[in-house]
């Protein structure tokens, strides 16, 4: 017969039963501390194990080509979390940005295009995460011309877009899309052939938007006035297409997994009125040729609520960053970064109701990637109510912003946070930095342990003015017959955090990176403001 | 041949090969040399539990053994798989108490490889299990106070289904 000790975990010495303990993932490790006190006491005094409940709270995930210990990257880890929830930082760099020139921010490297042709670029520094700050200037000796730039530094990849030209006897516009490296604007190596991607295009005055995702590469083709919009997406090593869709309808586009697409759509009823939809489509399954959305067989879309008949609906766009298969360059030796499935998606809508209002619809990754099933050709059966999905997996809410130009900063959206920043209606003077952070893992550990809850909806609050950080759980509403035709709640809950900032007093707004919080004011200087130990 | 005994005084003779896969016993060998006519005493092993070990090194004859540092990358790639081949894992489908009189071996004879299935083995009987059915699987008694219960039923919350 068995006696006590010759059962697991007592049979084993320590070593063995962490050794155990270390091939579980974080939920089965949070199971076998409920288990008994000495599995408890074990996995509470193992740095590695503590380390992965943590990072899965956090939703980070480890970075593998780190060379610091378990307890040091726990201790970085603890830190950052802290200094996340409070909003405390103690290092503040302004960055001056040029006046005339290109700009962009991603995977934490500033990137401007000078006037002179020169692509400037600031590793943005982290000291919780221990990456140093580093610059380089490059100038690709072609196109003279570049209309506008993407990047991805986890890839050395800067894509540009030279200015297009008039295709001999058309209107069409000639594009050229060239794949480059970030750190010498040479011909990016993985790329084949001429190293540039072609795609013509039929209307007059074009704008872009790019995003990069390891193999691929999305462009957003903005037609001016009645022409059609375009999003098209190639693998950028060797340029083959894999989506090209149409459509007057189609406003903006994020990338939402590896092989989904996520575009907004405003689309006009048979009643006539407009309407706000999601569209996600599968570009792995669907047809690589050029077709209008509409024709599209794997797909599916999210409808919006109903706008009240007196609203107009002026714009739709989505945003998320970074890109679904995201990590960090590995030479950065990164202890942790955020995991792939901790991300949001923002959804602005600007209305017309009398006055122009700011909606922003937030919703998790995994609302959207639910319910994969429905995927078809585009029909009704294809297309999810509000209902079904809105509701309780996404929170929408009336920001209230004298900053009409908030919308083109495509970074206010990092992982699950969402920053965003106003100056205070009492004190014309002071901005208040918020941030809002849809993680809910780490919201529910707050609440568990016993951490400010708001009862109500903090955008009722007189908030702008105070620092604090709050776990919101009281529902949004949006009564019926303004806005919306019905009553329109929606409950996701999220951590709110305000932070006033005395140290800016121009007009700004605001993004968000990994590792810190960056405010644009208006005499366009940039200025990060970093988390340090 | 190699000739080993275990603590039930049970011998066995095995090629040096076979036998080698266990760090243990070839360092042993290595020290005394090769001509030693004499068992080696394996104190903490039966003669049941050696059966099993000699028939995985038996398998595994031949293939390369794990770098003498390679705990070092340990942290690296732990994380790479759970997977255990076809034939270990029929091998250490074994009853409970086989399986940990294994893994003790394989630790005590310090043979990794076995070692890392036992360990896996293990591992994936707790995944997906609930705290009750883990201390029903491996006859543990609940020895927490209700105020320690809540406490962690409290840190625990955040990973329950939503």
């Amino acid at each position: 017969m068995w006696h006590k000790s010759s059962q697991f975990p007592n049979i084993f010495p320590t070593e063995l039963v962490v050794k155990i303990l270390e091939e579980l993932d974080a939920f089965s490790l949070v199971r076998c501390r409920s288990v008994c006190r000495l599995l408890r006491d074990i996995i509470a005094e193992t740095a590695r194990l503590t380390y992965d409940i943590e990072l899965a709270i956090a939703e980070q995930e480890d970075g593998t080509s780190c060379s610091l210990s378990a307890m040091e990257k726990l201790d970085l880890l603890r830190n950052q979390q802290a200094r996340w929830v409070e909003l405390k930082w103690s290092s503040q760099k302004r960055y001056p940005l040029n006046t005339a020139g290109l700009w962009e921010l991603f995977g934490n490297v500033l990137a401007q295009n000078t006037l002179d042709g020169s692509f400037v670029f600031v590793q943005l520094p982290s000291e919780y995460r221990k990456i140093p700050e580093r610059e380089w200037r490059v100038k690709p000796n072609t196109p003279r011309f570049v209309r506008d730039f993407g990047m991805d530094p986890s890839q050395d990849l800067l894509v540009l877009i030279e200015t297009p030209r008039r295709f001999a006897g058309t209107i069409s516009r000639y594009h050229r899309i060239h794949i480059r490296s970030m750190s010498t604007a040479t011909r990016h190596p993985l790329a084949t052939g001429t190293g540039f991607i072609k795609h013509l295009q039929s209307s007059l005055d074009i704008s872009y938007s790019i995003q990069i995702s390891m193999d691929f590469l999305a462009i957003f083709f903005h037609a001016a006035g009645l022409s059609v919009n375009e999003i098209v997406i190639w693998e950028w090593k060797s340029g083959l297409m894999k989506l090209h869709l149409t459509g007057r309808e189609l406003r903006s586009f994020c990338l939402l997994s590896e092989r989904h697409i996520l575009l907004s759509l405003i689309t006009n009823q048979p009643d006539g009125e407009d309407q706000a939809e999601l569209l996600v489509v599968d570009f792995e399954k669907e047809e690589n040729h050029k077709q209008s959305y509409f024709d599209i067989t794997h797909g599916f879309k999210l409808s919006l609520p109903v706008f009240h008949p007196s609203v107009g609906l002026r714009s739709f766009t989505v945003r998320s960053d970074p890109s679904p298969s995201w990590s960090p360059r590995p030479d950065l030796e990164a202890p942790f970064h955020k995991a792939q499935d901790a991300q949001i998606f923002v959804a602005s809508i600007w209305v017309q109701k009398n006055t122009l209002r700011h909606l922003t619809l937030l919703i998790p990754r995994s609302t959207l990637l639910q319910n994969m099933d429905l995927s078809g050709p585009m029909s009704n059966e294809s297309t999810l109510a509000w209902e079904a999905w809105g509701p309780h997996g996404s929170r929408l809410m009336e920001i209230h912003t004298r900053n009409l130009s908030f919308e083109i900063w495509a970074c206010h959206v990092f992982g699950t946070k969402f920053v965003f920043s106003e100056c205070s209606r009492r004190s014309k003077q002071k901005y208040t930095l918020q941030v809002f952070d849809f993680n809910q893992k780490a919201l529910r550990n707050a609440l568990s342990q016993g951490h400010k809850l708001s009862e109500s909806d903090v955008l009722d609050m007189d908030y702008l003015e105070c620092d604090s950080s709050l776990c919101v759980t009281a529902p949004n509403i949006f009564p019926a017959g303004d806005i919306f035709t019905d009553e329109i709640k929606t409950t996701l809950p999220y951590r709110w955090i305000a932070k006033m900032m005395p140290s800016i007093r121009a007009s700004c707004s605001s993004m968000c990176s990994e590792d810190s919080i960056i405010v644009v004011d208006q005499v366009r200087m940039i200025h990060t403001i970093s988390h340090m130990i | 041949m190699i000739v080993v005994k275990t603590s039930d005084n049970e011998t066995f003779t095995v090629d040096r090969e076979v036998v080698e896969r266990s760090v243990l016993i070839k360092n042993m060998l290595d020290d005394i040399g090769e001509n030693s006519e004499q068992a080696i005493p394996l104190p903490n092993v039966n003669s049941s539990v050696l059966k099993k070990v000699l028939e995985y090194c038996e398998h595994h004859r031949g293939e390369p053994l794990p770098a003498a540092d390679a705990d070092t990358s340990q942290e690296d790639t732990r994380k790479r798989s759970t997977d255990i081949s076809e034939w270990d894992q029929k091998f250490i489908t074994v009853d409970q108490e086989m399986l940990f009189e294994i893994i003790l071996a394989a630790n005590y004879l310090d043979i990794k490889s076995l070692l890392d299935v036992g360990c896996k083995t293990v591992a994936n009987m707790i995944k997906g299990k609930t705290p009750e059915e883990i201390r029903k699987l491996f006859n543990i008694v609940n020895d927490f106070t209700p105020e320690e219960e809540a406490q962690i039923k409290k840190e625990n919350e955040w990973a329950e289904d939503r």
